[in-house]
């Protein structure tokens, strides 16, 4: 009686004791998660938006101004500094290059700058303002550069090992009107007969032999077998309601390699797959039957046709020794 | 007819033209029903009528880098450099190896992805105060590195292969540090909001006649957004 009467109390005690617990726990938790949200971000985070200047065709003499923001989304302040490189790419898988100079990164000598270095609060943004203007008797085709914004340092680096240097590049690439060329060819466009697994990869090869920057488009369907309905297709719907298939920036000179991908294909199924690579009024169309087929099924297939075969041929050796 | 009532009829005319010249409405008219005009999703009265309304905001491509060294403690707070010490406490031994590693990640909303780049200074791995003595940069694509021989210093790249799905590293072994910028990584798509993240570990040995000095090198990371 006397345990029964404690322990009632003692639940008493508990359930006042209670409600303000829960208060002062969700308070201590609401004052707490700004402060684990601040510790979340780091020190200094590099941020640019957007991201690159496609500025399309621009006639000799004329002015392109241009700008972006560096912004600051880590917990201390920064200062940048702003320089022009020249930006093209080295192979068909375009790894970039920001070294090489040729006839169409010329570019570099007609950017200037509103301010080439500037400083950053946590929180906020700076804005990089830039002006290319182009000579009167500048060259037909491509140009290309890229602007470099680079987080300094004010204190001298005593410390020894490796130290980082954290860099964004925002490349500016135009078409300079006159003597312009645009002359292209899709020198790959592969469909894989047989795959494994998943995703069906399509790839191919467009070169663009001319002296302009063009977009190549890259459009994939996939259709049954059996029936012939379209199961797939990677044109997206813009605002207009148009479907547009992939596209890729090709520069001058230069062979880019791509690859379409369904990720959501099925493990299993046959289906006629077409694809249609562009590139100024060049078409490859290229359309095949593709087995997707998980290994081990085609192992258990060929084990029962082996077992199917072994079975008959046993058969008729058997009767020909009863004979 | 009398003279009020020809006034009458005379001043309802004029009123009445008065009316008819006023300009109707102010702005475009909501489409009427049974109006085959844009927005109007039926050529045939059904008791509806329609307008439209363009609702529209812009996200605009970012690319966000953000880059933290194994020893950043080590500065302080008031630097945006990034330190990998080599070696236990920043401190090689003759004959010895020590490595260290920094942290990569990149975050963008730009649907084509993106690359990193990394270069060095020309100088190389070289003494603060005798700036002839170096570390050769490890031949490239050395899958195992070196713990005897010659001064060697390089770089690795490696990532997590369950989480980065969306990086692609340029190569699994060690390399030299070049002058030019050279790929690093590659990221096919945009990232999710946490980012891609990838590790560069650098590693340095020391030959068993390499002078004492500070040895330091200042890489560059360079992000860039695909065209």
């Amino acid at each position: 009686m006397k345990t029964h009467n404690c322990i009632t109390k003692l639940m008493k005690v508990v359930r006042v004791a209670a409600v303000p617990a829960l208060v002062f726990a969700a308070a201590l938790a609401l004052n707490m998660s700004p402060a684990l949200a601040e510790d979340k971000k780091p020190d200094y985070r590099l941020q640019i938006s957007p991201t690159q200047d496609n500025v399309g065709k621009i006639e000799p003499g004329e002015t392109h101004t241009g700008s972006f923001n560096v912004q600051n989304t880590g917990n201390k302040a920064y200062q940048y500094t702003v320089s022009i490189s020249p930006f093209s790419f080295k192979d068909d898988r375009y790894e970039q290059d920001f070294d090489t100079t040729s006839k169409y990164t010329v570019l570099t000598d007609w950017v200037t700058f509103a301010n080439d270095e500037g400083s950053v609060e946590p929180g906020e943004q700076s804005e990089v303002k830039y002006t290319v203007k182009v000579p009167s008797d500048a060259p037909g085709g491509l140009q290309s550069a890229a602007i470099m914004v680079t987080m300094v340092n004010s204190d001298e680096m005593k410390s020894s090992g490796v130290q980082t240097v954290s860099r964004a590049a925002y490349p500016i690439y135009m078409n300079i009107g006159g003597d312009t060329e645009e002359r292209g060819t899709v020198i790959e466009n592969k469909i894989p007969t047989l795959i494994f697994n998943p995703p069906l990869v399509t790839s191919s090869v467009v070169k663009n032999a001319g002296n302009v920057y063009a977009t190549a488009t890259y459009e994939m369907k996939v259709y049954n077998v059996f029936g012939g309905k379209e199961v797939y297709s990677n044109a997206q719907e813009d605002n207009n309601g148009d479907f547009k298939p992939d596209s890729k920036v090709i520069f001058p000179e230069t062979e880019r390699y791509n690859e379409v991908e369904w990720t959501n294909a099925p493990k299993i199924g046959i289906f006629r797959v077409k694809q249609t690579v562009k590139i100024f009024n060049e078409v490859s169309e290229k359309e095949k039957i593709v087995f997707i087929c998980p290994i081990w099924l085609i192992l258990i297939l060929v084990a029962i046709i082996a077992i199917i075969v072994y079975k008959i041929v046993s058969g008729i050796m058997k009767r020909r020794d009863d004979k | 007819m009398s003279k009020t009532t020809k006034a009458l009829a005379a001043l309802g005319v004029v009123a009445g033209l008065g009316v008819a010249a006023l300009p109707i409405g102010v702005g475009a008219a909501p489409v009427v029903d049974g109006d085959t005009a844009s927005g109007d999703n039926s050529a045939t009265a059904d008791g509806n009528v329609s307008d439209t309304v363009t609702v529209r905001t812009e996200i605009k491509p970012t690319l966000t880098l953000e880059v933290t060294g194994v020893n950043d403690a080590a500065i302080g707070s008031g630097s945006e450099r990034h330190l990998v010490l080599l070696g236990t406490n920043g401190e090689l031994q003759n004959g010895g190896n020590g490595s260290g590693t920094a942290t990569v990640k990149v975050t963008t909303n730009h649907l084509g992805g993106y690359k990193v780049n990394m270069n060095g200074e020309t100088t190389g791995f070289n003494g603060q105060t005798n700036a002839d003595q170096k570390f050769a940069p490890i031949a490239d694509n050395t899958a195992a590195f070196p713990t005897t021989g010659a001064s060697v210093f390089g770089y690795k790249t490696t990532k997590d292969a369950a989480s980065a799905t969306n990086v692609t590293l340029a190569n699994d072994n060690w390399n030299g540090v070049k002058d030019a910028a050279t790929l690093i990584a590659t990221g096919a798509n945009a990232t999710t909001a946490a980012g891609d993240e990838f590790t560069i570990t650098f590693q340095a040995h020391a030959s068993e006649s390499q002078a004492a000095d500070v040895y330091d090198e200042v890489v560059t990371i360079t992000a860039t957004t695909n065209i």
